[in-house]
């Protein structure tokens, strides 16, 4: 479990799992999760990019074994998020990455892309809003806010409250929705309102889709119930070299429900960028 | 980098890979390594198996990150060995392992499954000999008197140098694994290759074949002068549950040149018996 540690910033954990051959150098994936969740989220991607790419999962500060231990209102700014992605890939010698990211962390990924097109070999995002405040879906909370929700339950109830019949199939294994409950419930309930207040609430990335070079894939749910044609239209509208994968779900978390589909996607996406191949 | 530590044995080093998910308690799949070789020999199947399985890759007494703390001329015993398979097995606290080896990692597995029928699902065998015919015996001392001349003449990675060209790889493979392995396996420690090999060439998995008791899988070269009709012949004669698969090469090495066919005939094997799915 390595960190990145750093004189008066927060340590940043990441794992990275790497089977590709040895002699080749092969560029990095980088896999950034979403709000409230962890690198641990991605396990399930690990097998199928992990022999022809480097795989970084970094946990976003404060979340997962990241450090909370830093100005929650303050610090909490794209700018700190960028500061430790750039700080981890100059950690690792990593010019540039296949950045994906999913909701939250495709988010980021825009703007991130946007501001730093020299690190980005290509974007991928999973089912992630594009202006926060057109989303829709918020039906679980029964008119409250998210901030109101999470204040009121705590992360582990929140996490429970907002995961079957809104991120996944109301009939999911059992399993499966008590582990990402309880993986998910493990978050710092101060980090996720900080998060909510600071970077969530009010985003807006129109600015920021004109200026990203590198080529995005987006993959969305047919029917999620977060993400809508509105945004979808408007992303094809505004990045130069976008492409638009929908699979097949009525719930958010595609990146959970379908790791094979959306990782090969990924995967050849990234591959064809940099003209190797990835069957063997 | 887990390590099991006994009175009076060398420490044995393995490492565990697993992507599987967490509520479900995965079986293990166990990969052994052949002659001077590692766990570090299996990076390239760890991505097709480890969806399903908890990877588990040992390195024998005396080679990888193992000890060679022990005494070298009494040490390398099938009794030793087998010791050491099933502690590494205890370690883990499970009942039962897929075992998969390679050349002498097979002829190790055909040795485990018939002595520890109760502690092998099924037994998965990769351009595993029965025995180390005249021929291979005679080309493998590269013109010294004796495989003791030879390596002590050489040294590990002139062995290993001179078996790339030899009959290990075919024409045309590429020179970046030819040297990497060279470089990998020239890091064995002479003295245990030497007495190790002598285990090797004495040893003859005929008279056990009858007492293995789980299926078994064997993935053998088209052409290999290592695997030899009369072996195959044995192998029929004497195995029950025997499943043959030929893949297409002239030469001793399947599992660093082609990965993905062996990996995934080994996963498919195992998951049938298991009764589990191994894809999504």
């Amino acid at each position: 479990m390595p960190f990145l540690k750093r004189p008066g910033k927060p340590d940043i954990h990441y794992e990275l799992d790497d089977f590709t051959d040895p002699w080749k150098n092969a560029p990095y994936l980088w896999l950034q999760h979403g709000f409230g969740r962890s690198s641990r989220f991605w396990y399930t991607w690990v097998p199928y990019l992990s022999r022809f790419y480097k795989v970084i999962r970094a946990d976003l500060r404060g979340l997962g074994q990241s450090s909370p231990d830093f100005d929650l209102e303050r610090e909490l700014r794209l700018e700190d998020y960028f500061g430790d992605m750039t700080a981890l890939m100059d950690h690792l010698g990593a010019d540039a990455v296949h950045y994906c990211g999913e909701s939250l962390g495709g988010i980021l990924g825009m703007p991130f892309a946007a501001t730093h097109p020299d690190r980005v070999r290509t974007l991928s995002i999973m089912a992630s809003t594009v202006k926060e405040h057109t989303a829709r879906g918020t039906d679980y909370l029964k008119g409250q806010s998210r901030l109101e929700a999470i204040e009121k339950l705590g992360a582990r109830a929140w996490a429970e409250a907002s995961g079957a019949g809104r991120r996944f199939p109301p009939d999911s294994d059992p399993g499966f929705l008590k582990w990402f409950a309880d993986e998910m419930g493990k978050s710092n309930t101060q980090v996720l309102l900080a998060m909510n207040r600071n970077v969530v609430a009010n985003f807006d990335a129109s600015a920021y889709l004109p200026k990203i070079q590198a080529p995005m894939l987006g993959i969305y749910p047919t029917a999620g119930p977060i993400t809508n044609e509105e945004q979808i239209d408007f992303l094809k509208a505004q990045v130069k070299n976008i492409s638009i994968v929908r699979l097949p779900s009525k719930f958010h978390s595609i990146n959970i429900l379908q790791p094979a589909a959306c990782a090969t996607h990924v995967l050849h996406f990234a591959a064809r960028h940099d003209g190797i191949p990835c069957h063997e | 980098m887990p390590t099991v530590t006994r009175k009076g044995k060398p420490d044995l080093h393995y490492e565990i890979d697993d992507y599987t998910d967490p509520w479900k308690n995965a079986p293990v799949i166990l990969l052994q390594h052949g002659y001077g070789r590692s766990s570090q020999f299996w990076y390239s199947w760890v991505p097709y198996l480890s969806r399903y399985y908890k990877v588990v890759r040992t390195d024998l007494r005396g080679l990888g990150r193992s000890s060679k703390d022990f005494d070298l001329t009494t040490g390398f015993t099938t009794e030793e060995y087998l010791g050491d398979i099933e502690a590494v097995i205890r370690h883990l606290g499970v009942d039962t392992v897929h075992y998969c080896g390679e050349s002498t990692g097979g002829i190790l597995g055909m040795l485990f499954a018939a002595e520890y029928p109760h502690r092998v699902r099924t037994l998965n065998l990769i351009s595993a000999p029965l025995f180390i015919n005249k021929e291979t015996f005679n080309r493998g001392n590269f013109g010294h008197d004796s495989g003791e001349a030879m390596l002590r003449k050489l040294g590990s990675r002139g062995y290993s140098l001179a078996k790339n060209t030899a009959d290990r790889f075919p024409q045309g493979t590429d020179p970046g694994l030819m040297d990497w392995f060279a470089e990998e396996q020239g890091k064995s420690d002479v003295e245990v290759m030497i007495a190790m090999q002598k285990f090797v060439r004495s040893a003859d998995t005929r008279p056990y074949l009858p007492k293995i008791e789980a299926p078994v899988l064997v993935i053998y070269p088209s052409h290999d002068t290592h695997t030899t009709p009369d072996q195959e012949e044995a192998l029929r004669k004497g195995v029950r549950k025997l499943n043959l698969v030929h893949l297409p090469s002239t030469s001793h090495n399947l599992h660093c040149t082609q990965p993905a066919r062996c990996a995934t005939h080994v996963l498919h094997f195992a998951a049938q018996y298991d009764g589990i799915p191994c894809h999504e």
